[in-house]
């Protein structure tokens, strides 16, 4: 199998890489494919997630401030929630961390699961205290469902690629 | 740069000393508890920024918009080839090969029917002329891509492709079938479009059965719901619902849609699909009719003594 030259890029091309990553998932986020019928699937969190967990040293937290900014202004938020969410996501994520390194997939996954959950919940929240309209809660779950479904294809891919980056290690 | 240094520092905090055993726990959780607050402080500033500054928060956003719009642009485009453009494709492929006879039928049948809308026409304008009637003026509107429909869990955005059209704040965006909605921003490329659906959006309606006036709010899913209505016992399944003219953005007799549901609250199914627009018309400001009347010189003259 051919292994892909990863491992050889500089450590700032790496951090690149995983930032960009990460971008292209948020900005992907905000686009209904297929006439997705749900609000937008949480598919952020849930590389953000895989990330944290699988190379945590390329993940700088000013990236996803960037990040952060750049899907608040798409969305017309206020500015910050979105770093917000992801600042607190970071936060639970490398708090277990620790806790899932000798884990089976599954409690990796089911941690994701509530992960996920606690933040977008609070991130409704606060949008739902800045707004005067108040969410969808069935179709927030109907997000979650999906991007629960898609996540172990996106850790798999988180995977194979932490993997050949840290051939330098 | 001092940002940078400020999360690397809390990086560090968070996980160094868990590797390399620097601190004691409860140091560590003190230092992990201090590191919450100069991001929590961010965050704040930031949300107070958007609240008491919108004049540096709004074109902030629209400029770091118009930079990723493109790639907005590039991602609709390929969700519209992957799920619309390639099946329709394949369909049409289908039926060139296998329903070639029907395509005789069909191609009879679209002859007839443009020779029929020629004659139609014409009777139309000999009625005209002889009704002594003015033509029919051509719509006034300007069309532009229209793409990104976004989500961010409440509000629903569109951006549209401003390409040095002369947008502004609150002017009507409708498709070929009915309201799109109205713009709330206007930057230097592209233009952020409200859409009809968005829970925070009011559109004053009449309907055309009754001559009912209400006031219709987006659900925030995928259609609108009625707010306030004169007379609620009134309406029927199927009522049609046009713009009122009132509010001065939208002019009188858009199409929005029909009623769908009456209880438990009033739903609308409005003509657009959100997913499929494609090109918008950008229309002038309406400001025709005005609830309150014009005050006239009769009635100034009558106040004074």
């Amino acid at each position: 199998m051919t292994i892909l030259p990863l491992y050889s890029m500089p450590p700032f091309l790496q951090r690149a890489l995983v930032n960009f990553h990460i971008a292209m998932a948020g900005l992907c986020s905000l686009i209904h494919w297929g006439n997705y019928p749900g609000l937008r699937i949480l598919v952020p969190n849930a590389f953000i997630f895989a990330w944290l967990i699988y190379a945590p040293d390329l993940f700088r937290l000013s990236s996803l401030f960037i990040i952060g900014l750049i899907m608040d202004s798409l969305m017309n938020l206020p500015l910050g929630i979105s770093f917000g969410s992801y600042w607190l996501l970071w936060w639970m994520t490398l708090g277990q961390r620790s806790f899932l390194a000798g884990q089976r997939f599954l409690i990796g996954w089911l941690s994701f699961l509530i992960t996920t959950g606690i933040v977008e919940l609070f991130r409704s929240s606060i949008l739902a205290f800045s707004s005067d309209a108040v969410g969808s809660w069935h179709i927030l779950g109907y997000d979650m469902l999906v991007v629960f479904i898609l996540y172990p294809l996106i850790a798999m891919h988180v995977r194979w690629i932490a993997l050949r980056l840290k051939q330098l290690e | 740069m001092v940002l940078s240094q400020l999360f690397r520092l809390i990086q560090q905090i968070w996980r160094k000393p868990s590797r390399e055993h620097l601190f004691s726990h409860r140091l560590k959780r003190t230092y992990r508890l201090l590191s919450f607050f100069p991001l929590l402080g961010l965050i704040v500033v930031l949300i107070g920024l958007n609240h008491y500054s919108p004049h540096f928060s709004v074109p902030l956003k629209l400029h770091i918009s118009s930079i990723f719009s493109p790639i907005i642009y590039g991602m609709d485009r390929l969700n519209i080839m992957i799920f619309n453009t390639v099946p329709q494709s394949i369909g049409n492929f289908k039926h060139a090969l296998f329903e070639v006879s029907q395509l005789e039928t069909l191609k009879k049948d679209l002859n007839r029917l443009h020779a029929q809308l020629q004659e139609l026409q014409h009777t139309h304008a000999q009625l005209l002329k002889f009704l002594k009637l003015p033509e029919v003026p051509e719509s006034d509107f300007m069309v532009t891509q229209a793409f990104g429909h976004i989500c961010d869990g409440i509000n629903h955005s569109l951006f549209i492709n401003r390409h040095n059209l002369p947008l502004k704040v609150n002017m009507p965006v409708t498709t070929a079938d009915g309201i799109l909605g109205k713009i709330t921003a206007v930057g230097g490329k592209v233009a952020r479009v409200m859409m009809l659906i968005d829970p925070n959006f009011r559109l004053p309606v009449t309907l055309t059965r009754t001559n009912i006036h209400a006031i219709a709010a987006g659900d925030g899913l995928n259609g609108m719901k009625i707010l306030h209505i004169e007379r609620p016992e009134s309406l029927q399944i199927g009522d049609t619902l046009i713009t009122s003219g009132q509010g001065g953005i939208f002019p009188k007799g858009l199409y929005v849609g029909f009623i769908k549901q009456i209880s438990p609250e009033i739903k609308i199914q409005i003509a657009i699909s959100p997913e499929d627009v494609q090109f918008a018309r950008v229309h002038e400001q309406s400001v025709t009719e005005s609830l309150v009347p014009p005050i006239t010189d009769a009635t100034q003259n009558k106040k004074t003594p």
